[in-house]
């Protein structure tokens, strides 16, 4: 689903080169390992554009070419960071979210935010000031924006940072299920090896190499 | 501007025109403000504080000394429009420094503020040691033209000003749902797919397109861009930045029809120059603004 020939960390000077999501991997909420300063945060924003890429025009999503007009079409990107601006209703910040989306994706957006709202258990929070929210409660309305957007690819930083544990083991089921049923992609940080290895058979390890292992790799970590 | 451009079938009176200058122009300097200030996400932000004003004092200044020195069968010729021309000249030119800035370096968002600052001081010295050696009408005249008149429109130029303000609205409109996004941040609005580059290019450039044109007609406001935004986000500051910038033209439009007969109405009596009130007014407010941000 995500492929480029070559992709350069700033700062970190890593570069990974011909990669390529296999297709037993296509549609699958993917965990990103990687210990502290390994540039998972960075592979992410890359991966967004948010750097120039060397070959910027051997970079695809679903066969296409994506390009830094075209990005926010095919990548959503929740980053650790919260908007700086929070006195804002939290239905407003969702409907941020439309910015890039098509006429025909727009129309279906109210429904969608009814939906995504439920999932994720923030609905009440509809009429609420962003502002207002404990940490936990804006990482799920930060979440629910994500996949309001829309896109074939969605990359989470940091989604289970201030949920509780109960909360965490929800998250993750609802993006596996979301993932297999909408057909997405879904590449998020991690670093609980015990939630790793309960939830997911496979996993993005982020060194010095970006390798795929599987859950036998983690268990010696437990 | 006694040269008409072409003739308008109906006379309106010299109060109509007044009304609408003040109002449009205010407004437009109060959503000037305001698109700046979700941009550079910065409550300083203003196009007084960006150097446009300053650039039209150079530029009237530049010119005062070129008139200075012109053979006096050229000064009969080139009074008016000649002026008015170095104005808009330097306003637009003098917002090429913030502009640049900001495009070479776009992640900081206080440089076009420093630079703006910079035209500033330099503008008010180059004020303060040449002016003086002008002849003393040449300079009362000058400072005159600086201090901002919104009676000063005949029909034909207040029919050009009214296109111009309703095109400049129309583009500032049409960017809110952008600015909406960045004032979240510049990481949030790259993940969204605003087009940070092309967004400030077109910010910016309608902002110096606005001022320039303000100046041109109207002359130097200051501050009225930086305490309109503030007090509209004071009073709403739930809503959205096209439903803020609609009510940062029409609070800064309705000031400015308060300032226009303030000035109209006292100006019979006194000497009463519009900006130095705002100025007292601004001084104060800055330091509101720098009690709530801290």
């Amino acid at each position: 689903m995500i492929s480029f020939t070559s992709l350069t960390l700033p700062f970190l000077h890593k570069t990974f080169q011909n990669f390529s999501l296999a297709p037993e991997n296509h549609f699958q909420a993917l965990p990103l390992w990687g210990h502290n300063g390994a540039g998972k945060t960075l592979f992410f924003q890359s991966l967004c554009l948010f750097f120039p890429l060397q070959r910027p025009s051997d970079f695809f999503v679903q066969q296409e070419k994506i390009t830094p007009q075209n990005r926010a079409k095919f990548i959503a990107f929740k980053s650790t960071q919260l908007p700086l601006d929070q006195k804002i209703l939290v239905e407003d910040y969702w409907n941020l979210a439309s910015y890039s989306l098509s006429s025909f994706q727009k129309k279906e957006f109210v429904e969608k935010k009814y939906y995504y709202s439920k999932l994720f258990e923030v609905d009440s929070f509809r009429k609420k000031i962003f502002q207002e929210l404990s940490e936990g409660q804006k990482q799920k309305v930060d979440c629910c924006r994500v996949f309001l957007q829309q896109t074939p690819v969605i990359l989470l930083d940091e989604p289970l940072s201030f949920l509780d544990y109960s909360s965490q083991g929800k998250f993750l089921e609802l993006i596996q299920k979301l993932a297999h049923e909408e057909k997405k992609l879904i590449l998020f940080s991690l670093h609980d090896a015990y939630l790793l290895t309960k939830f997911f058979s496979h996993c993005l390890v982020l060194e010095q190499k970006l390798t795929m292992v599987t859950k036998d790799f983690f268990i010696p970590l437990l | 501007m006694d040269s008409f451009l072409f003739s308008f079938p109906f006379s309106f009176s010299f109060e109509i025109w007044g009304f609408i200058a003040s109002f449009f122009s205010c407004g437009l300097l109060a959503i000037s403000g305001n698109a700046l200030q979700f941009f550079f996400q910065n409550p300083l932000m203003e196009p007084y504080f960006l150097g446009s004003f300053s650039g039209a004092s150079l530029g009237l200044l530049i010119w005062c000394l070129l008139f200075f020195w012109m053979p006096h069968s050229l000064k009969l010729h080139s009074w008016y429009w000649a002026s008015s021309f170095f104005i808009l000249a330097g306003s637009l030119l003098s917002l090429f420094l913030p502009l640049g800035l900001s495009r070479l370096h776009p992640h900081k968002k206080y440089l076009p503020l420093f630079a703006g600052l910079l035209l500033i001081q330099i503008s008010t010295s180059l004020w303060q040691t040449i002016g003086h050696y002008l002849p003393r009408e040449l300079f009362s005249w000058a400072m005159a033209k600086l201090e901002g008149n919104f009676w000063g429109l005949g029909p034909q130029e207040g029919i050009i000003f009214l296109f111009f303000s309703s095109l400049s609205l129309l583009g500032f409109l049409r960017l809110a749902p952008a600015l909406n996004i960045i004032r979240m941040g510049d990481h949030f609005s790259q993940s969204l797919g605003v087009n940070l580059p092309r967004i400030q290019l077109l910010c910016l450039g309608l902002v110096a397109l606005t001022t320039s044109f303000l100046a041109y007609f109207i002359g130097p406001i200051s501050f009225v861009g930086l305490f309109i935004p503030h007090f509209t986000r004071l009073f709403f500051p739930l809503k959205q930045a096209s439903t803020l910038l609609i009510l940062s033209f029409i609070f800064g439009g309705l000031l400015g029809i308060f300032l226009a007969y303030t000035h109209l109405i006292f100006s019979q009596w006194i000497f009463f120059p519009l900006n130095s009130l705002l100025s007292v007014f601004g001084g104060i407010f800055l330091l509101f603004i720098v009690k709530k941000t801290s």
